[in-house]
């Protein structure tokens, strides 16, 4: 198993290097640069743009500018952002806190109830329950995050139970550990059942479909039939086989656990990683977009790792393959 | 910590009695204590001045007195011109009208403790301002005619001259609404060329200014919190020391809809809706004790600019043609792009000049131009163009007359000038193709230049003079007729230079060199005159400055408008 | 319970269909186990229904999806009337909408108004009876209608508030009928209204006292005909120049000679000055089934102006209301099916079968393929599909339809968007391929395959058919993100999700909900299609085929 993770990550280097490539091919091909607000403002002269062109590099070949870009990344450094003049490494650090908070609470409330209510449909196939939580999903998957998400605004600024949008109250410095603790969390509500109610209904419905797949193999009538309790024959039989590929699909949901959520991050003023990102996508940031995109995909090479150690440990004969 | 700082505050003052401060004294009394909660949209990106660009970094700075609000020689009037003394008691010209003079205020404190004085305003300009590489819009707004900068002298203790070899207002407009800057904070960070690296969003608590608040805590996409500076040197008329105000909190919304719901729970004071949302708060003002102002027009405006190098020689002929640009001044339904976008809260615009700034020249309105059909098909007959028996438009030598217009995707108000201009083509004979397309490329085609015809705005100024890259023949965003010397793309032997350009050229060198505010009127008028006259940019319409705010909330400026907003002369903000 | 019902299934067969079960082909099989499945029938009629809708959009959409009309922005739904004046029965009709703006808040209402269908009336200038029918010899009744705003004090005196203005129109509001007898006083005192005029703008409320009421007088100064066809802004300008003309007391010759210098058909309008309205009626719009109105191509060939139902020109029937630009909402969704029922699905059989074959093929031969399919994967998982899409939109013509540069870039984002799909299949493959049955078929030697094919694939139909069905939403809803990089559905073309995204604002949820229909739309057709997708899930199990 070791020699496997060992492996993996010594076959992440070529992955990453092929990424930075691409990556910054595909940035240098899209028209138009960082300079483009500066070239269309009236009192900026045309010298001046000429000397930030020089200063950030833009006039050289986009080889020469990633090789310069890539041995920075190397020693470490991956550069300043040309909007905030700052490293870009503090940028994304400062808003890690609210990212990882606003996904990983997604992540369990989505999973946490997803799980157990794809379960519950399952072994009650077209009851009255099912149908009403499928309806739900569906109702779910339908909104779109955008409208959820201002449609939630719109009741707490109407009815007062949780905060107009926020991270933090602006009294927040003063307020005790609990009360800080309270307060993060009643602003996280709102952000966390929006994107978690569109995540949940794919999962839900995933698990469902997978389950009753596997109710009706032999395996499990065998195990029914030499009298193995029915709950033993679900859990250790059915949900074992059933949740194969929901393994994988955790594994690519870890990947996003620090892209952030653009929509629902705008609406609810959360200062997560999805505004500052779509921000740099859009005035063409480029150092800020490399280091995020380099981000998301080590997050992706670990998360589709773990995705594949759990799915070896889920199911013996795939463990026999990998090692 | 706050006790603390006032305390310190209190003792610098008292040690720099010996230079006692020339307070500037505002005309009205109010009550201090309270604070201000304010929306903006979007992050702050840098708290530097010489480098912030977007709104959302410079409303912030406002409040440290950057940003041509208290922390410059001379401050803008209700009407946004520059006449308000501010860290200048007096400025005068020397008889040539070459140099220009100002007195510098004294006993002037830095937020820091520090004194303010002529060593700061040296390094201000002979190490920053004026070196191109120091700041994000470069050195050349303090050039004359001759391309030259000014020499600066310090003539005698408190009084600076700027010489040039050449009078230059606009040079002397731009000394005038420099910020200057503390060299005792930047000194090091200019000499090892990082000044753009100081003063970033992480070093919010480190800015040192002179203005009536001074930062407090930054949190990225959360807040932005300021508090009283304790050592301001403005005095209201019962001779209390300004500003009244203890704190402002900064809230970062994401988005319109979330901020005009907080505003509606009370938990904003101040909004400036957009036309959609106007009426919804309007009503409600009565009951919820808001007022709301309805001012003048924006200055910036959305253009058609039609480019007269087009790739295609026989479209160039037509965008060359200016009755071909005057027909769509008439064939553009003005009115019903106002009344659509922004529900009858706009004016229709026929000139570069926004009726708002003080340089308007209401004659071009005798042009008479308006919505008419008729007169753009008179128009196109007149520019020699005529119509097929199907009712298409051709012209002289019988091409269809049929082009691409572009504009950035997204942006509402130019997509519904685009969608209503391809109507009225129709309506015309000619097939406009209306393309939104992604900002980037039409910047990227706008100054290539390889397109036919795009809708953009700039950002407006008051004074026209600060157009002068656009309007000036070898400007960089003389989109609509770059010279060969530019472009690649414009061949020398199709290129056309007509007079009247050439005649707006010379206007925008010769205003510089205008002493006098009234000859400077006149050379502005004249363009307005010309524009009007050719057309070459096809001015639309303009929003109303729009603001809601809680009525116990008193501001300085009794009459914002786009030239002076709600904030004018924050430091007299009180709440009732 | 469950099991009850799967013995029942298997004996049925056993007993009725043994025949069938023998002789019929799979899809036949499926078909007939689909047919049992209520909710999945009922779904496919749903979908089916609306497909017919989507190719049909024309012929049911009662007004132009297209067409702009002014004044008519956030327009509601159609108020249809059952009775008639008198409080009888009739059969329905409606009217069409005139926008009212508040001047103190900018607010906009909306009031029943209509045309008038004949007119009799004496000239005032030469004292004939005249008659006019609206539409007959094209003919057209337009109305100059004198406008002039004003505040009155406590004690009753009078001060204009700017100069009158003309209203020229062939609509006129129910609520103004009376203006063919006299002038009509319309009451806006509000206390808006009376803090937004103040002496700073209007210089005469110097002369009253504090003003206490504001009215708008409309007088009617002039009835215009219209005799030819012409634009109808061209018509309106040449009413503004007659009226303009008549004021300042000129004579009608030199208007026409005016006219035809600027090229307007000196006789386009007649006009009759300080008429005396003698008797006129007003039209009603009957909705009425098979009626003609717009024009179109059906099936986009076929010339036609028949629609299902609606009204005549120029009323229009709005039963959804209208969009910002005053465009009829149930017009523009029906053509926005057209869209955003077909695209999803190229998306979804690219992404699906490019995923399935790749993902199959790393998890059945696993090893070194499996590791380098994967590692792909994982790089074109991370490539920033943003400025894929950008550098593509530059690379594009501007000139293509919207629908078309969408179906473009669909293709190519399915084709880099396959990775998530093909990384599920191989975690299944994996696992599936170690199962005795495949394990037996390889060792009976069958050609890869046809193991992949008929042996793993379809264990994982269940996973697919769900996933495909899950998907849908995220292709109709998220086409309008690519709006904003000019790369989705472009205005003035609909879609669904450019519809939804264009309504997702407090004014529109508060004031203009019915802008949120689309949604539900939206919302049946995800729920079709994945009841539609659990039937055919049912159906697809071998186990309930009968096998």
């Amino acid at each position: 198993m070791l020699r496997y993770i060992v492996r993996r990550i010594i076959l992440a280097i070529p992955v990453l290097l092929g990424v930075s490539i691409l990556a910054f091919l595909i940035i240098s091909a899209a028209p138009g640069d960082f300079l483009d607000q500066y070239r269309l403002n009236p009192s900026i002269s045309k010298d001046k743009v000429e000397q930030m062109e020089r200063q950030f590099g833009f006039d050289k070949s986009v080889v020469v500018q990633y090789f310069n870009w890539l041995s920075q990344v190397v020693q470490g450094n991956f550069g300043y952002s040309f909007t905030y003049r700052i490293p870009v490494f503090n940028l994304i650090w400062g808003r890690l806190a609210a990212t990882l908070a606003l996904s990983i609470s997604t992540m369990i409330f989505a999973w946490g109830i997803g799980i157990p209510l794809g379960i519950y449909s399952a072994l009650h196939k077209y009851s009255f329950g099912d149908q009403t939580i499928s309806f739900i999903a569906f109702i779910g998957i339908s909104i779109p995050n955008f409208f959820f998400a201002l449609l939630w605004l719109f009741m707490s600024a109407k009815t007062g139970w949780f905060p107009i949008g926020g991270y933090i109250s602006t009294n927040y410095n003063e307020l005790s550990f609990f009360g800080k603790a309270g307060d993060l969390m009643w602003h996280l509500v709102g952000p966390m059942v929006t994107l978690g109610t569109a995540q949940l209904a794919g999962i839900m419905r995933q698990m469902r479909g997978q389950l009753l797949d596997n109710l009706k193999m032999d395996f499990v009538t065998f195990a029914r039939a030499k009298g193995m309790p029915e709950k033993n024959v679900i859990r250790k039989h059915a949900i074992r086989n059933a949740i194969n590929p929901i393994i994988t699909m955790i594994g690519y949901t870890l990947a996003a656990l620090l892209g952030g959520a653009v929509l629902t991050e705008s609406v609810f003023s959360w200062p997560g990683m999805g505004r500052l990102v779509i921000d740099a996508l859009r005035q063409q940031d480029l150092f800020l977009v490399m280091a995020s995109l380099l981000l998301s995909s080590i997050m992706l090479i670990i998360g589709n790792l773990i995705a594949d150690i759990l799915l070896a440990w889920v199911d013996p004969r795939i463990r026999f393959r990998l090692s | 910590m706050k006790k603390l700082l006032v305390v310190l505050a209190v003792l610098f003052v008292t040690v720099s009695m010996f230079a006692a401060t020339d307070y500037v004294i505002r005309d009205y009394a109010g009550n201090p204590g309270g604070v201000l909660n304010v929306g903006t949209l979007g992050d702050p990106k840098t708290f530097n001045i010489v480098w912030a660009q977007e709104t959302s970094s410079t409303d912030m700075l406002d409040w440290i007195g950057y940003h041509e609000t208290t922390g410059c020689f001379i401050g803008s009037d209700q009407g946004g011109m520059q006449t308000v003394p501010l860290l200048a008691t007096d400025w005068w010209f020397s008889e040539d009208g070459k140099t220009a003079y100002f007195k510098l205020r004294e006993g002037v404190l830095w937020s820091d403790g520090e004194p303010l004085t002529m060593e700061d305003v040296l390094f201000t300009f002979n190490d920053v301002m004026f070196v191109n590489e120091m700041t994000a819009n470069g050195n050349a707004s303090y050039m004359d005619a001759n391309d030259e900068l000014p020499v600066v002298e310090v003539v005698d203790e408190n009084t600076i001259s700027f010489a040039w070899t050449v009078p230059n207002v606009w040079g002397w407009k731009a000394v005038g609404a420099t910020d200057i800057l503390p060299k005792h904070a930047l000194a090091e960070a200019v000499a090892n060329g990082t000044l753009a690296e100081k003063w970033t969003v992480d070093q919010f608590t480190d800015v040192v200014g002179c203005g009536p608040y001074v930062p407090e805590e930054f949190v990225p996409g959360v807040y932005v919190k300021f508090v009283k500076n304790p050592l301001f040197w403005m005095k209201d008329s019962n001779g209390y020391q300004l500003p009244y105000l203890d704190e402002i909190i900064y809230t970062i919304v994401g988005d319109q809809n979330a901020e005009l719901l907080k505003f509606e729970a009370g938990e904003l004071d101040e909004i400036g809706p957009t036309a959609e949302n106007f009426p919804r708060l309007a009503e409600k003002a009565e009951e919820m004790g808001w007022n709301t102002v309805v001012g003048g027009v924006a200055l910036g405006s959305n253009f058609i600019t039609f480019n007269f190098n087009a790739p295609d020689p026989v479209k160039s002929e037509w965008f060359r043609n200016a009755d071909f640009r005057k027909a769509w001044v008439y064939a553009l339904d003005r009115a019903s792009i106002i009344e659509t976008i922004y529900n009858g809260l706009g004016a229709p615009l026929y000139g570069p000049v926004s009726p708002s700034s003080g340089f308007y020249n209401p004659e071009i309105e005798e042009y008479g131009y308006k919505y008419s059909i008729t007169r753009a098909r008179l128009s196109l007959k007149k520019g020699g163009f005529s119509w097929k028996e199907d009712g298409t438009c051709v012209d002289a030598n019988g091409n269809p007359v049929e082009f691409e217009l572009l504009t950035n995707a997204g942006n509402t108000a130019r997509e519904a000038i685009g969608a209503i201009m391809a109507s009225a083509g129709e309506k015309l004979g000619i097939k406009v193709n209306f393309t939104p397309i992604d900002f980037n490329t039409v910047v990227s085609k706008l100054l290539e230049p390889s397109y036919e015809s795009v809708i953009i705005g700039l950002t407006g100024s008051v004074d026209p003079g600060s157009g002068w890259n656009v309007y000036r023949i070898d400007g960089g965003l003389h989109m609509w007729n770059y010279p060969p010397e530019y472009s690649e793309a414009v061949s020398p032997e199709e290129y056309v230079l007509p007079d009247w350009e050439k005649r707006v050229d010379e206007i925008f060198r010769e205003q510089t060199a205008a002493v006098v505010e009234e000859d400077r009127y006149n050379l502005f008028a004249e363009y307005q005159d010309i524009f009007a006259d050719e057309q070459p940019l096809v001015f639309t319409i303009a929003q109303n400055y729009l603001l809601v705010y809680d009525n116990t909330l008193m501001l300085a400026n009794d009459d914002p408008n786009p030239a002076a907003g709600a904030f004018w002369q924050r430091e007299g903000i009180y709440w009732k | 319970m469950k099991k009850r019902k799967q013995e029942v299934s298997s004996e049925e067969v056993k007993k009725e269909d043994l025949f069938e079960v023998k002789y019929m082909t799979r899809w036949q099989l499926v078909w007939r186990a689909l047919r049992k499945h209520k909710l999945g029938l009922l779904s496919l009629w749903v979908l089916a229904i609306m497909y017919l809708m989507a190719i049909f959009a024309d012929f049911l959409a009662p007004v132009d999806p297209y067409a702009q009309v002014q004044n008519n922005g956030f327009a509601p739904p159609s108020d249809v009337h059952w009775t008639n004046e008198d409080g009888d029965f009739s059969f329905p009709y409606i009217y069409q909408w005139s926008v009212e703006r508040d001047p103190a808040t900018f607010r906009t209402t909306f009031v029943e108004a209509t045309t008038v269908e004949k007119i009799s009336l004496i000239n005032g200038k030469t004292g004939a009876e005249e008659t006019y029918i609206d539409g007959e010899n094209s003919i057209g009744i337009w109305f100059a209608i004198e406008e002039q705003r004003y505040a009155v004090d406590a004690e009753g005196n009078r001060a204009d508030l700017g100069s009158p203005n003309y209203a020229n129109t062939q609509t006129l509001k129910l609520s103004e009928m009376g203006i063919f007898e006299n002038p009509v006083l319309v009451d806006e005192t509000s206390e808006n209204a009376l803090t937004a005029i103040t002496p700073t703008r209007y210089r005469t409320l110097n002369d009253i006292g504090e003003p206490v009421g504001i009215y708008t007088e409309k007088t009617l100064k002039r009835v215009f005909i219209q005799h030819e066809k012409e634009l109808e802004d061209v018509v309106k300008e040449s009413i503004a120049m007659y009226n303009e003309f008549l004021d300042e007391g000129e004579d009608a010759e030199l208007i026409k000679e005016f006219l035809s210098e600027v090229g307007i058909s000196p006789d386009l309008v007649y006009a009759v000055d300080e008429p005396e309205i003698l008797e006129f009626t007003t039209k009603k719009y009957p909705l009425k089934f098979f009626v003609s109105s717009w024009e179109y191509k059906l099936l986009g060939f076929i010339p036609m102006d028949l629609h299902l139902f609606g009204t005549e020109l120029p009323a229009r029937y709005l039963p959804f209301g209208a969009d910002k630009y005053g465009r009829g909402l149930l017009s523009r969704i029906l053509f926005g099916s057209r869209i955003s029922m077909t695209i999803g699905l190229f998306g979804i059989a690219i992404t699906f079968s490019l995923g399935l074959l790749i993902g199959g093929a790393a998890g059945f031969y696993g090893g070194a393929a499996d590791e380098v399919l994967m590692r792909v994967t994982e790089i074109l998982m991370s490539i920033p599909g943003f400025y894929l899409l950008i550098s593509l939109r530059s690379v594009l013509p501007t000139g293509l339809p919207s629908s078309i540069t969408y179906l473009m870039i669909i293709v190519i984002l399915s084709l880099i968007g396959w990775t998530g799909m093909s990384r599920v299949i191989r975690g299944m493959v994996l696992s599936l391929k170690s199962r005795e049955y495949v394990q037996a078929a390889i060792a009976m030697g069958y050609p890869d395959k046809r193991v992949i094919m008929k042996h793993i694939i379809p264990n994982t139909a269940t996973y697919i058919i769900v996933a495909a069905t899950l998907s849908i939403p995220s292709y109709i809803i998220g086409e309008a993100g690519l709006s904003f990089l000019g790369l989705g559905i472009q205005e003035p073309s609909a879609s669904w999700g450019l519809m939804l995204s264009q309504a997702q604002n407090i004014k529109v949820m508060t004031e203009a909900p019915w802008l949120l229909i689309p949604g539900i739309f939206i919302f049946i057709v995800v729920m079709a299609f994945n009841l539609l997708g659990d039937a055919l899930r049912d159906a697809l199990d071998p186990r309930s085929l009968g096998y």
